[in-house]
């Protein structure tokens, strides 16, 4: 009988053993997230015995930096697991969207309130100077009213216009003939539609352009016409703004080239933009540089420009500045281009036992030395601005289109759920502006409906109950 | 020493007692604790400033709140009809897809084994994949499907894709399914049709039966009891069909639809909306809704249950 008992409290001790507290008790090993490929993986361990081996040198102190690899898809679900198993890790790369989120439900560490930051750059302001200053901003959370620095940008991407040599010079005739020049890519919209229009051929089934669905993908658009989603009061309260002649205008140039002719039908159900301009069934499409070798493997003969910009009566009509000024004299009219924002940003977790190193390191991947090297390694634009020059491109042709595309993005909505925002409220709006069964005005309108009903209002209902809680402490 | 014939049963019941522990100890922790607890999540609300280390800890008291707003919910309501759709076009088509394959392949020709693994094989294989698969078929244009369908003459939806059409999104995903699911529920039906004793089919002979009649009168009141399965387990399948929907809309939850004045997506069925709303970090709603739906699933599966009964 002694024997069954101990049989039966085996299986109890382990589970029990799995609960104990496993917080590490070794405050001279760093733990680090993150999603890197396994390209970026190898040269990010490079990096890690370089930094191990220098803070080895400046402190005599031998310090362990512990890699863990998180899918992007899975890194808020697992951080979350380990936040109430108390077992998250020091450093995280996480995606741009989810830092908000994470600010707002106290996860992250405010980074402006560490010694090393105070040191470094005494302000957010100064430290915002030396890096790429939209994806900087990305870590800048206003939360309750109080705005801190909670990441620093780790890595940084965007999109641009992609089109195909070969179907551009198979129409190179018909191009000419419109007073287009076939080895170049459109440069406004208007021109943009003309390209489209030629390059569209049902005999040969191909098609001028392919369009997204998802937010993400358009919020160049609404970036270009200077549309903005929200906006925070003095207590942190968010309003949604969206409804105005920008988005209207951002919208009507969405629905003019997703719903014409040439549009191949990309952001329909299953359908993909990439697939298409792979089997080079579409000419044009707005994508990120994660897809430049992917294309060449595939023996797409393409190009990358940078997006088309307004008219300059659309300019002048709506008083759209561009993002960089510094841009117009090199750039002329397409310095009021514009896209997205996309990356990772470096957090330090609440609960970490070592802020100090884990902050060293952040400051020490987003070094203008070590972002120098990624890049030219990597093909991957540095996040600090002093990197952008004498940056080794000859690998990467695309980069400098990709360095000037950046400089006219602008950053995402500063809203806590982007997936809801996104999946809930704006493409299903969108998707239906694209199938015919929703117009402009009525988009525009009911977006701010949508933001305030299924997010902002909840959102600011917590806030003030945050409030009022910290209040009566 | 004596024993009287009730201390042997409760030194039996003692005895029994260390072999019942295991699973008591996983039915506490894995069943009757989540069911508990997530009763216990229903009647709060997490907000996005409740504390990201302790979630659960910091959550506060809403009494009935979540009931009510899912309750008035016009999205919630959707996610019931659309379940309600998708059980009927997975169900109905499913038993009597199962049940012609049965009849057809109930007999010893040489091939027949053959067909009866191909037709159960797809039910073998991850949802999500064929799910994927399904989508490659649909795809807009050039999938082999719609082809077909411009075959047919319909170019426009041909074109656009069936899961981009409002009113094909769910057909169009209950389809894959049946054909995924027909060969289990055909292997069920073979099992009983093979244990029907053929004298009572002698005795419907006898009675000068044809063979519709004994389709009818016969062979089906057999396999009722299988019918009852198919259903029951049908519903409750239906309830939480969330995988093929995620794979097969390229997790939109399909293509949006106006419904009183919002928008809701056609294929947002109870499964998929249940994932969406815990996705979303609204975690006593998620529990208030699953609560819900364990409660439409029992009456479901009460009613089937009387009404294939009944008629014993």
């Amino acid at each position: 009988m002694r024997h069954h008992l101990l049989f039966l409290l085996f299986p109890i001790i382990i589970i029990a053993a799995a609960c104990a507290d496993q917080r590490r008790t070794d405050s001279d090993v760093l733990q680090v997230w993150h999603p890197f490929n396994p390209e970026e993986t190898a040269l990010f361990r490079e990096l890690v015995r370089d930094f191990e081996e220098r803070w080895q040198e400046q402190n005599g102190q031998a310090i362990t930096v512990s890699l863990q690899y998180v899918s992007f898809d899975d890194m808020y679900t697992k951080l979350r697991s380990a936040a109430l198993a108390g077992i998250t890790p020091d450093v995280v790369f996480m995606d741009v969207n989810q830092v908000i989120g994470l600010a707002f439900s106290d996860a992250l560490l405010r980074l402006n309130e560490l010694d090393g930051f105070r040191a470094r750059y005494g302000s957010i302001e100064a430290a915002r100077e030396e890096f790429y200053g939209q994806s900087f901003d990305v870590g800048v959370v206003n939360r309750l009213g109080e705005v801190d620095l909670y990441g620093l940008p780790v890595q940084v991407t965007t999109i641009a216009l992609y089109w195909n040599r070969e179907l551009f010079r198979q129409k190179g005739r018909e191009l000419r003939e419109a007073g287009l020049a076939s080895g170049r890519a459109p440069r406004t919209w208007e021109e943009f539609e003309e390209y489209a229009a030629i390059l569209t051929d049902p005999e040969r089934r191909t098609h001028g352009y392919g369009a997204h669905g998802s937010l993400w993908f358009n919020l160049p658009f609404f970036n270009m016409y200077g549309a903005e989603f929200v906006e925070y009061d003095d207590l942190g309260r968010i309003h949604p703004v969206f409804d105005s002649g920008n988005a209207r205008a951002a919208l009507r140039r969405i629905q003019a080239i997703g719903t014409a002719d040439f549009e191949a039908g990309a952001w329909r159900t299953g359908a993909s933009p990439e697939g298409g301009f792979i089997n080079n069934r579409i000419a044009m499409i707005l994508t990120g540089p994660w897809m430049v070798e992917s294309f060449a493997n595939a023996g797409v003969d393409f190009d990358v420009s940078l997006i088309p910009a307004p008219s300059p009566e659309e300019i002048d009509q709506l008083g759209l500045q561009p993002a960089d000024p510094d841009l117009v004299d090199r750039l002329g009219p397409l310095a009021y281009s514009s896209s997205n924002l996309g990356g990772q940003t470096g957090v330090i977790m609440r609960e970490s036992t070592r802020a100090d190193l884990g902050y060293e390191f952040l400051e020490f991947f987003t070094s203008e030395e070590i972002q120098r090297r990624w890049g030219s390694r990597l093909g991957q634009i540095p996040v600090r601005t002093a990197a952008w020059e004498e940056l080794d491109t000859s690998r990467y042709p695309f980069m400098p289109v990709f360095i000037d595309q950046l400089r006219t993005a602008r950053r995402v909505p500063p809203v806590p759920r982007y997936s809801t925002m996104d999946g809930e409220i704006f493409t299903p709006q969108i998707l239906m502006l694209l199938q015919g069964r929703l117009g402009v005005e009525e988009f525009a309108g009911r977006m701010d409906r949508l933001m305030r009903d299924r997010m902002l209002d909840s959102i600011n209902r917590a806030a003030e109950a945050q409030q009022e809680r910290i209040a009566g402490r | 020493m004596k024993h009287t014939g009730s201390h042997i049963t409760l030194r039996h019941d003692l005895a029994a007692l260390p072999f019942l522990v295991p699973f008591f100890a996983v039915f506490l922790v894995f069943i009757a604790y989540p069911i508990i607890y997530s009763l216990w999540l229903s009647v709060h609300q997490v907000t996005i400033f409740s504390d990201f280390y302790d979630t659960f800890g910091t959550m506060t008291y809403v009494g009935l709140e979540n009931y009510a707003r899912i309750l008035t919910s016009v999205q919630f309501w959707w996610a019931v009809a659309a379940t309600f759709i998708y059980a009927v076009l997975t169900i109905v088509p499913g038993i009597a897809l199962s049940l012609f394959l049965a009849l057809m392949l109930n007999r010893a020709l040489m091939g027949f084994g053959l067909m009866r693994s191909g037709f159960f094989l797809p039910h073998v294989f991850d949802i999500y994949v064929v799910g994927i698969v399904w989508l490659l078929l649909y795809y807009p244009g050039s999938g082999l499907v719609s082809q077909f369908i411009a075959t047919l003459g319909a170019a426009e939806t041909a074109r656009d894709g069936v899961l981009d059409n409002p009113y094909l999104t769910l057909p169009a995903i209950t389809a894959a399914m049946v054909l995924k699911n027909a060969g289990f529920g055909m292997i069920l039906f073979l099992v009983t049709l093979n244990n029907i004793n053929p004298s009572i089919m002698e005795a419907a002979d006898v009675d000068g039966a044809g063979k519709g009649q004994k389709l009818l009168y016969v062979t089906l009141p057999l396999l009722r009891p299988i019918i009852l399965f198919l259903v029951v387990t049908g519903t409750v399948g239906a309830i939480n069909a969330f995988a093929e929907i995620y794979a097969m809309t390229d997790d939109t939850g399909g293509v949006p639809v106006e419904m009183a004045g919002e928008t809701v997506q056609s294929a947002r069925t109870g499964g998929y909306h249940l994932f969406k709303t815990f996705d979303e970090g609204r975690y006593g709603e998620a529990a208030a809704v699953s609560f819900v739906f364990m409660l439409f699933a029992l009456v479901i599966s009460y009613v089937n249950f009387r009404l294939l009964r009944s008629s014993d």
